[in-house]
């Protein structure tokens, strides 16, 4: 039998159905498509996941698990490309380096499941629950995360560009030096998270929450924040480069040392925030609130400062 | 594919990066400003072979702990031209890293020496270009030739390639040729 490597050299069987071109399910001959008795088959995996058993570099790729009990299962290192997961209990499930390209996890429960180094690349996990899961170093470009709920979630170092979080719960999550380059968090929920060193550049954060959130060191050169709650934010040594923060409720945030050259700052409410030693070159403060503000040692050449209320 | 570890020296707040060719673990130490344990941890833990010490430029907060990682663990230096020896790359050069080939892209500007290495999807630029900013320079002219340097060789390398700074955080060629004010086509 000729046994065929795919891109993670995860040994796999060809279907054994003549003319395909697929390859074998877990204990099967052969792929999802040509796999008689589905639900004798989908019976039998769960059946297996409650025994306790190991499902690690299985193969279900294109397979239809949606609303299967697997909770607990450990699937190291499995293909699940393609695979239909939605509505999947996988709640403490083991999928660290799984992969997951383009499969369909909409209303998943993956609560504390491990998806470290999984590659979830153009998945779909619209409404899933993600709560203390752990996602670190995972690639979830061009994903869908529309509505999922993640709080707690680790994303360190995750790759996410491109990705949509519109109205995502991402209250206390860990993205520190993950990369959201050009992502869509219109809505987002980031109270108290952490994205220091995160690569926010060009992401779409408008009514974003990031009260009390930590983003030190973060790249937000052409974010949009407009009418983001910024509330108590740490942004000490960020950048902002032309980003568009106008209308964004910046009470008490901190921009110590922070470079915000050309930025929207335009109706601002920085009222008690702390730019000391900031770089606002030609930022547009234009109707900007200040009041309490401490601007001491910040650079503010070419600014707009028409309307700004002190 | 290409490993990247990142760490934040107290020099300057220089970044200096450890990185590595995924299969053959051959490795490069990126600006190391000054020596720092970390650098030695992060080649235990990975179990690298460090084959070159990487200087984007010859400023002492990417140069000064050059000579102790080199006694540490071996490694041909590579520059544009830093006074003390070593390998003198020049643009378009070669750079073979295990299975991974970099290339060299001189960009004069921030020092006449500056040199980038642009290796899988990643490019190491030292102070040639930040997030939101370009390097410093003495004159209008080095202004205008390190702005062109990037133009002509940094961005064409592909919108999805990251850029790891010599300060601040990392960006990617997408966020700077849309967003970064100093370039004089920033636009979406």
């Amino acid at each position: 039998m000729v046994r065929a490597h795919d891109q993670t050299d995860r040994c796999m069987s060809p279907c054994a159905s003549p003319g395909c071109y697929g390859f074998a399910v877990f204990q099967s001959d052969n792929c999802w498509e040509h796999t008689s008795d589905k639900a004798a088959y989908l019976d039998r995996v769960e059946d297996l996941v409650r025994k306790g058993n190991r499902l690690v570099r299985a193969s279900f790729v294109k397979a239809d698990l949606s609303e299967r009990g697997l909770a607990g299962a450990v699937l190291s290192d499995a293909n699940l490309a393609g695979a239909r997961l939605a509505g999947a209990d996988l709640a403490g499930a083991a999928l660290d380096g799984c992969d997951l390209r383009a499969a369909d996890l909409s209303n998943a429960n993956l609560q504390q499941a491990d998806l470290t180094d999984a590659n979830l690349d153009g998945a779909t996990l619209a409404q899933a629950n993600l709560s203390g899961a752990t996602l670190d170093r995972c690639l979830l470009r061009n994903a869908n995360l529309h509505r999922a709920v993640a709080r707690g979630v680790s994303l360190q170092r995750a790759e996410m560009a491109n990705t949509c979080c519109v109205d995502v719960d991402l209250t206390d999550a860990d993205l520190s030096e993950a990369c959201l380059d050009s992502a869509c968090l219109i809505g987002a929920v980031l109270v108290g998270a952490r994205l220091d060193d995160t690569i926010l550049g060009a992401a779409v954060m408008t009514g974003a929450n990031l009260e009390g959130a930590s983003l030190n060191r973060a790249n937000l050169v052409g974010t949009c924040l407009q009418e983001a709650s910024l509330w108590g934010a740490q942004f000490v040594r960020a950048r902002f480069g032309k980003a568009d923060l106008a209308a964004a409720d910046a009470r008490e945030a901190v921009f110590t040392r922070a470079i915000l050259r050309e930025a929207n700052l335009a109706r601002t409410n920085l009222a008690g925030a702390d730019l000391a030693g900031a770089i606002l070159e030609r930022a547009n403060l234009a109707g900007a609130d200040l009041t309490g503000a401490s601007t001491s040692g910040a650079n503010m050449s070419g600014a707009n400062m028409e309307g700004v209320r002190k | 594919m290409l490993i990247v570890e990142w760490l934040l020296l107290d020099i300057n707040e220089t970044n200096c990066y450890v990185a590595a060719c995924a299969s053959t673990k051959q490795a490069m130490v990126v600006d190391p400003g000054e020596y720092d344990d970390r650098i030695a941890e992060i080649v235990a833990r990975l179990g690298l072979d460090v084959r070159y010490v990487l200087i984007t430029h010859d400023h002492y907060d990417h140069t000064g702990g050059v000579n102790e990682v080199v006694g540490r663990f071996g490694g041909e230096v590579v520059s544009g031209g830093r006074s003390g020896g070593g390998r003198l790359v020049k643009d378009g050069d070669c750079v073979q890293l295990g299975n991974l080939e970099g290339t060299v892209l001189c960009t004069p500007g921030h020092t006449p020496d500056s040199v980038c290495l642009a290796i899988a999807d990643h490019v190491f630029v030292g102070d040639a270009v930040f997030a939101g900013a370009v390097g410093g320079t003495a004159s209008r002219a080095q202004h205008e030739q390190l702005v062109e340097a990037i133009e002509n060789k940094i961005f064409p390398l592909g919108d999805h390639v990251r850029i790891h700074t010599g300060h601040g955080p990392c960006t990617t060629v997408s966020i700077e040729r849309r967003y970064n004010p100093f370039f004089h086509r920033s636009s979406i």
